[in-house]
């Protein structure tokens, strides 16, 4: 009888023991099981869509509409989509495409550096031959930049630059136009209506060169300076409905309305800059771009420690204090001024500069009322630390691209 | 079949053997067949080799409505478009790839900015779940379950 229940006894025993062992064993099977069908997700087994094995060509397409955390996102996600990059030129249709781009002349020896402040990215652009062994183009200031062209000057020649489609588009000789204290134009060059504008100031008289596209000589029209105007050059003059503003030193508004009839008026110095302590003395750069309803004014002091907006409304011609930029981004340069709107809301009422902090970007940020790069934290109330891009070589250009123009040689007429 | 429907129509084959005739105009927006009949190297079908029937009906009622409403405002089609790709996992994959391997450029760019918005403002595990098909749970069932067998004592 002992023996028996002993045996029954180690039957319990051996049983529970199988029952604890089965259990390892279907836990064991279970976790190894797990883990196969983890390994499969990891390799991309799983079901006929297989997005970690797309062409790079197709993940850079979708990346171009992805910006800083998105994208870092993305490039996280897994080691396929880590290495991708941003196309570049952009393609067509993309959030990418609808930003400007910081293009760099003489960045290498070879072309131009284009940069592309929102993804932090350099991009390295080759030029043809022709041009660079072009000795216009080796010396020549960038003037204004719009459409696409770049407008440049140099060794008494005045042309046009698209460094896109490659065509340099040569105007008639004028000598003195590097002395042009600005330079604007009205609508792309290719197009018909095309008005190039140059300005000659002097203390008695300021002088405006004028030639419409197709034209073989520039006509001049002189006005008389009464008012003392000295012309602010480093800010291109806007066009908008149909009249020239131009900005003057003192924050007063020359404005040259261009219809049959030339005349030339300026605006009285705006309150709020007057009401500015010595603003003259404090006021390094301002920047004029066009807005809806008028023209916004960008005033930066020495070192850029201050940034202050002020709006023109045209038609009732009223100056008005602006605090926030709203859902637009501004660019800032030399040759041209931007009001972009914003790809991203993260990215909204942000002011960039063609400054670098090492490799990256620099922005003001008018929620914080500071300075920060791009990428790495690094944020300070002044531009002192940041190094500036030579403005006659730089300047910030809309990627647009001319689709009209299918002739491929490189040098054309007015 | 008279010359008049060979001239304006193409018979699209898909991998599964369906056929769709469809018009010529409607066929060339993908590059790839406008290769083919440019070169004058298609027959009367045109074989579309690894997309199937349901995929190829999609392309194809897409390129027809780009065709048509090319007249009509540029909003329309651009809530048509918004639409269209708003499909699953499975389909935006495989649309997507027979886009790039049949080259329709307009396709293509309405299905990577959709994707690009579904990625936008997610965290990179959402992102894994989404395509990779990773699955929260399982990632974390595994490791809770191998994390308890790695620290079982064995005396």
């Amino acid at each position: 009888m002992l023996v028996v229940t002993r045996m029954a006894d180690e039957q319990v025993v051996a049983s529970k023991q199988k029952e604890i062992l089965g259990h390892e064993v279907s836990m064991m099977t279970s976790t190894s099981s797990d883990h196969l069908v983890h390994d499969k997700i990891k390799h991309g087994e799983r079901g006929s869509s297989n997005w970690s094995d797309l062409p790079p060509e197709l993940l850079s397409m979708i990346l171009s509409n992805l910006f800083l955390g998105d994208s870092s996102n993305f490039r996280a996600t897994c080691r396929s989509w880590q290495s991708t990059t941003t196309p570049f030129p952009p393609p067509t249709n993309s959030a990418l495409s609808k930003l400007p781009y910081l293009m760099i002349l003489n960045g290498s020896d070879d072309g131009c550096k284009f940069f592309q402040p929102l993804c932090n990215e350099t991009y390295h652009d080759k030029l043809s031959n022709i041009i660079i062994s072009n000795d216009q183009l080796k010396d020549a200031k960038i003037r204004v930049s719009k459409y696409g062209w770049l407008l440049m000057s140099g060794g008494g020649t005045i042309f046009f630059f698209n460094p896109f489609t490659e065509v340099i588009l040569k105007l008639p000789n004028i000598y003195w136009a590097n002395d042009f204290m600005s330079v604007s134009f009205s609508s792309p060059p290719t197009s018909s209506d095309c008005l190039v504008i140059g300005i000659c100031w002097g203390f008695l008289h300021i002088e405006f060169c004028i030639i419409k596209r197709g034209d073989d000589r520039w006509t001049f029209h002189e006005f008389q300076n009464n008012r003392r105007f000295v012309l602010y050059d480093a800010s291109p003059p806007v066009l908008y409905n149909g009249k020239l503003y131009c900005l003057g030193n003192g924050g007063d508004v020359g404005v040259l309305d261009l219809s049959s009839s030339l005349s030339w008026s300026i605006i009285c110095c705006c309150k709020p800059i007057l009401a500015w302590p010595r603003f003259k003395y404090q006021c390094k750069k301002c920047f004029m771009v066009n807005c809806d309803g008028g023209m916004l004014v960008v005033f930066v002091t020495h070192e850029e420690r201050r940034v202050r907006l002020i709006k023109l409304n045209v038609p009732d011609m009223e100056w008005q204090d602006v605090q926030t930029l709203g859902n637009k981004m501004l660019f800032l340069s030399h040759g041209a001024s931007l009001l972009v709107e914003a790809v991203k809301e993260g990215m909204a009422n942000k002011i960039y500069f063609p400054n670098f902090h090492g490799e990256n970007g620099v922005f003001y940020s008018l929620d914080t009322g500071k300075y920060h790069s791009v990428v790495g934290n690094y944020s300070s109330t002044t531009l002192f630390n940041f190094v500036e891009q030579v403005s006659s070589t730089c300047t910030w250009i809309e990627t647009i691209y001319d689709d009209n123009h299918t002739t491929t040689s490189v040098f054309q007429d007015w | 079949m008279s010359s008049s429907l060979e001239k304006n129509m193409l018979i699209l084959r898909s991998s599964d053997g369906e056929e769709f005739i469809v018009p010529e105009v409607v066929a060339v927006m993908s590059k790839a067949i406008k290769n083919m009949v440019e070169d004058e190297c298609a027959s009367n079908t045109i074989p579309v080799p690894n997309v199937d029937a349901n995929i190829l009906a999609m392309v194809i009622e897409f390129c027809k409505k780009h065709d048509e409403s090319e007249a009509e405002a540029a909003s329309d089609l651009k809530t048509f478009d918004s639409e269209f790709v708003n499909r699953g996992q499975e389909a935006l994959y495989d649309l997507i790839t027979a886009a790039n391997f049949r080259d329709v450029k307009e396709l293509l760019d309405a299905l990577c900015q959709n994707v690009a918005e579904m990625i936008k403002g997610k965290s990179v595990h959402h992102i894994r779940i989404q395509f990779l098909g990773y699955q929260l749970f399982e990632i974390l069932t595994s490791n809770f379950i191998w994390n308890i067998w790695c620290d079982r004592d064995f005396d």
